[in-house]
């Protein structure tokens, strides 16, 4: 049995070492909020934050993950709608929205790391790919946030 | 339009009429003491629950283009239902809900709005009539003195009222009005509500068809065969034993699947397999030969007509003769390209006996039907297919492989079976938008009017695996030809909106083993950049501005021209740009709307930038602004990614590229400024999510000649640069 803690509560699961953390969130854990879009680490879809720090889960084995804190897109504001969570709904971002968990988890990670974005930081950092093409709606969202929330 | 003209002749099809929507049909079972006196449904499309709060059956599926809150709205407006208490869902298996044009329930053409917003409004204001008269007899006053608003019927005079769920088993008992009147104001018809969907969406719990879960079931993985078709010869087990949660090995045609506890193990099984195809005698094709026979189709003079308004191939020769008119001919190539949903092909399938059950992300819940009916060797009525969200559809999601297969799966495990494409076999596997070649040619007269304009297409057939043959009486796939013509009922001439005497349109069928189907915007994704950059190529001839061109070739469309003059207007054309920029414009009508561009772009070490692109939509009547707006923003920019990047090369019978590492989709740092402009209209609705895709493109080729005199005749950009 392996130990994973996510969004603030320890979980035990059966799974070889070698599982992306992707597919244990999803198949064992239930949580279906995480995505998988290419299994490469290219998309961006499968986004999380491990402490605190935006990650591809499709890439991280949940054998490595031993003492650390696993956020997913079900917990990402808390308590509380996340500013960028309301900005998205405001600016109705989402069309297919198969990416926008992992959209809004990298957006969140450039947040906290950089409350303020320039056009260029956004380029920087939002590397998830939308099918859909929302790219200028989630540009707008996250300024909306950085200035609202 | 072509396709629904031609199916309709051929009697493929049967629609059934799409305004017979009251039907008394339960759709919810009301449970609990209240539901004896208070709600009920009126017409299956309609419950209203004991609480009030209103579910909508809504007959298309959302798969990201916002149909469901569009649909709802037309039907809330005219049934003037509290927009806060709605809550849609997607239409179960029922004749009534096909779109006409297909015979069949299905998310294609950009035909949502189109063809449902008469039909809703109609079956919505019957039931507002049926409350009315409910409340009257309730009150025994005359119905006129009953006003109907926000999910409630009042009697003003007698200060009386009541919520629907008071009156709506009443109202059922009731016959139904056939020419109910229909509201003059729409009260929230044409405003931007939020959709109803996306909150969902931002916190992780709407469900699509992959987050499905279904007690006792299991997982698969698949692997196709790499050259489209060829058998599996044999699969070596050994290498599962002593691995974790595998269950079963599933062999079907081509393929193989591996069943397990979850994903991640059916994966790993599918990876360790060593399996053997058989050879084929497609093994040794590659693009180049691909191309190479439909380019020497472009020779052929037997092609089937599509289009044949005058006498154009005449008009040209006569051209050729003359001193003063021009001949341009020019040939053009596109490359099959993957539709790319980010969510993979994925279905849930449960075959029980003699019953099947599918969850899946489907555009098409007729075919699916039929396709899960016949893998489960079932008969049709056994079968339920439920449509869930759908991580993007394009097109890919109107197919039913994927279907096929998890109910095979099932069947073999005897198990509820989730299957799921990995990204390799999306990109492999897809039904791709087809490699078409063109030749075009025109005749310009010497005042710089184009006197004859002949297009002759070459490619795959889109319909060949839909109706098994790839052509009608005509010799002519209309999905390739898509688009040329008109949808929107009125135009001058038989291309596009443009006043041209002398007009040919001819098909020639160039089949291959590579599997071809419905790419967003379809034919017109191409057939937009064929003409389009065509027209600049003989404004160019002509020594015209080619605004001013194509301003003269829409001198018999007033709507044609508002659009072109509008982007014009928007973008600032003629007018002094940054230092090293340059416009490309293009025109074009696709799915019954009226879409116009202009392109900006820099040229910066032989690369071209894109830095701003401006596009105005008539698209009649809007349902929701702000949806229209962000269908026409992804739109575009997927056009444009696709123009710049996306191909899909054949090598040795197989697609050669994997994942999104070798199939390049445009990303944020590559998306430049999108101006969109609605143009106010009251012009029956046109579609919208396939509207931009086919300008977009030779806007930004346009553009690029004018900044570097390099005509951009084959895609993707970024692989034919000089």
């Amino acid at each position: 049995m392996l130990k994973i803690n996510v969004n603030g509560k320890q979980h035990e699961v059966d799974a070889d070492e070698d599982t992306p953390l992707l597919w244990v969130l999803r198949d064992q854990l239930n949580m279906t909020g995480t995505k998988f879009g290419c299994g490469v680490g290219m998309c961006g879809a499968c986004s999380v934050h491990v402490d605190g720090e935006v990650t591809r889960s499709c890439q991280l084995p949940v054998g490595d993950l031993e003492g650390a804190e696993v956020t997913t897109i079900e917990n990402l504001g808390g308590d509380q709608q996340h500013a960028l969570q309301k900005a998205w709904i405001e600016l109705q971002v989402p069309q297919c929205g198969y990416c926008q968990s992992g959209q809004l988890m990298a957006a969140a990670s450039l947040l906290a790391e950089n409350p303020q974005p320039t056009d260029e930081d956004i380029d920087a950092a939002m590397t998830n790919i939308c099918r859909c093409a929302t790219y200028p709606r989630i540009r707008a969202a996250i300024h909306r946030a950085a200035n609202t929330g | 339009m072509t396709i629904t003209q031609t199916i309709d002749r051929r009697g493929f099809m049967k629609s059934a009429a799409a305004g017979a929507l009251v039907i008394a049909v339960p759709f919810l079972t009301m449970t609990g003491a209240d539901a004896e006196t208070r709600g009920g449904s009126l017409g299956h499309y309609l419950t209203v629950r004991p609480d009030g709060k209103i579910d909508l059956v809504v007959p298309t599926f959302e798969i990201g283009q916002g149909a469901h809150t569009s649909l709802a709205q037309i039907l809330a407006d005219e049934l003037e239902a509290r927009w806060e208490d709605v809550v849609i869902h997607s239409a179960m298996l029922n004749p009534a809900l096909n779109v006409p044009a297909y015979g069949q329930q299905t998310v294609a053409g950009s035909f949502s709005v189109r063809v449902f917003y008469q039909p809703l409004r109609q079956a919505a204001a019957s039931a507002r009539e049926m409350l009315r008269t409910a409340a009257a007899n309730e009150w025994n006053v005359p119905e006129q003195e009953v006003s109907i608003a926000d999910s409630m019927a009042t009697h003003k005079a007698t200060q009386r009222a009541l919520h629907f769920s008071d009156l709506v088993q009443a109202a059922a008992k009731l016959d139904v009005p056939e020419n109910p009147p229909l509201k003059d104001k729409p009260s929230i018809i044409g405003k931007s509500v939020t959709r109803k969907d996306i909150p969902g969406k931002v916190d992780g719990s709407a469900t699509y068809g992959i987050d499905i879960r279904v007690p006792d079931m299991v997982y698969a993985a698949i692997r196709q065969a790499p050259v489209f078709g060829a058998e599996v010869v044999s699969v070596d087990r050994s290498a599962l034993d002593g691995m974790r949660g595998i269950i079963d090995v599933v062999e079907i045609p081509s393929a193989f699947l591996v069943v397990a506890d979850t994903f991640w193990s059916a994966k790993k099984g599918v990876d360790a397999l060593e399996v053997t195809f058989a050879a084929t005698e497609f093994d040794a094709i590659s693009t180049a030969d691909i191309i190479a026979a439909q380019n020497a189709q472009l020779d052929r003079d037997d092609g089937g007509v599509a289009i044949n308004d005058g006498d154009a191939w005449k008009a040209i020769a006569e051209a050729r003769s003359s001193d003063s008119d021009k001949v341009l001919s020019s040939d053009y190539t596109v490359p099959f390209l993957c539709h790319g949903t980010m969510e993979p092909m994925n279905a849930t399938a449960y075959v029980n006996g003699d019953r099947c059950q599918v969850w899946a992300p489907t555009q098409g819940i007729t075919t699916a039907t039929k396709v899960a009916a016949a893998a489960a060797g079932v008969p049709e009525e056994n079968v339920e297919v439920y449509a869930i969200f759908a991580g993007g559809g394009f097109g890919r999601k109107y197919e039913n492989d994927f279907i096929d297969q998890a109910v095979r799966a099932s069947k073999a495990v005897g198990r509820p079976v989730q299957l799921i494409w990995t990204r390799e076999q999306d990109v492999q596997h897809d039904f791709y938008r087809p490699s078409v070649s063109a030749r075009m040619t025109a005749s310009v007269k010497s005042d710089g009017s184009v006197d004859a304009f002949a297009m002759r297409l070459a490619g795959q057939s889109v319909i060949e695996h839909t109706y098994g043959i790839p052509y009608f009486d005509n010799r002519v796939d209309p999905v390739t030809m898509l688009d040329i013509e008109t949808q929107t009922g009125s135009a001058p001439g038989k291309v596009q909106q443009y006043t041209i005497p002398n007009t040919r349109a001819e098909y020639l069928h160039q089949p291959t083993h590579v599997p071809v189907g419905y790419w967003r915007s379809v034919g017109a994704s191409h057939n937009g950049f064929f003409i389009e950059s065509f027209v600049d190529e003989l404004a160019h001839k002509a020594g015209a501005d080619p605004y001013e061109f194509r301003r003269n070739l829409l001198r018999n469309s007033p709507r044609g021209l508002a659009v072109l003059d509008r982007v014009a207007k928007e973008a600032g054309w003629g007018t002094e740009l940054a230092p090293g920029h340059f416009q490309g414009i293009a025109f074009s009508e696709a799915v019954g709307s009226i879409v116009a561009f202009v392109a900006e772009v820099s040229m910066n070490d032989g690369e071209p930038k894109v830095h701003k692109i401006t596009v105005a939509i008539d698209c009649g009547i809007l349902i929701n602004p702000d949806t229209a707006k962000a269908q026409m923003m992804g739109g575009t920019i997927m056009g444009l990614g696709s123009a710049l990047y996306e191909e899909v090369n054949i090598e040795e019978g197989r697609a050669a590229h994997e994942n999104f590492y070798d199939y390049h989709i445009i990303g944020m740092e590559e998306t430049p400024e999108i101006d969109v402009h609605l143009i106010d209209s009251q012009e029956t609705p046109g579609g919208v999510g396939e509207a931009p895709g086919p300008g977009v493109v030779p806007a930004v080729t346009n553009a690029i000649f004018a900044a570097s005199g390099n005509r951009i005749r084959s895609l993707p950009i970024m692989s034919n640069l000089a």
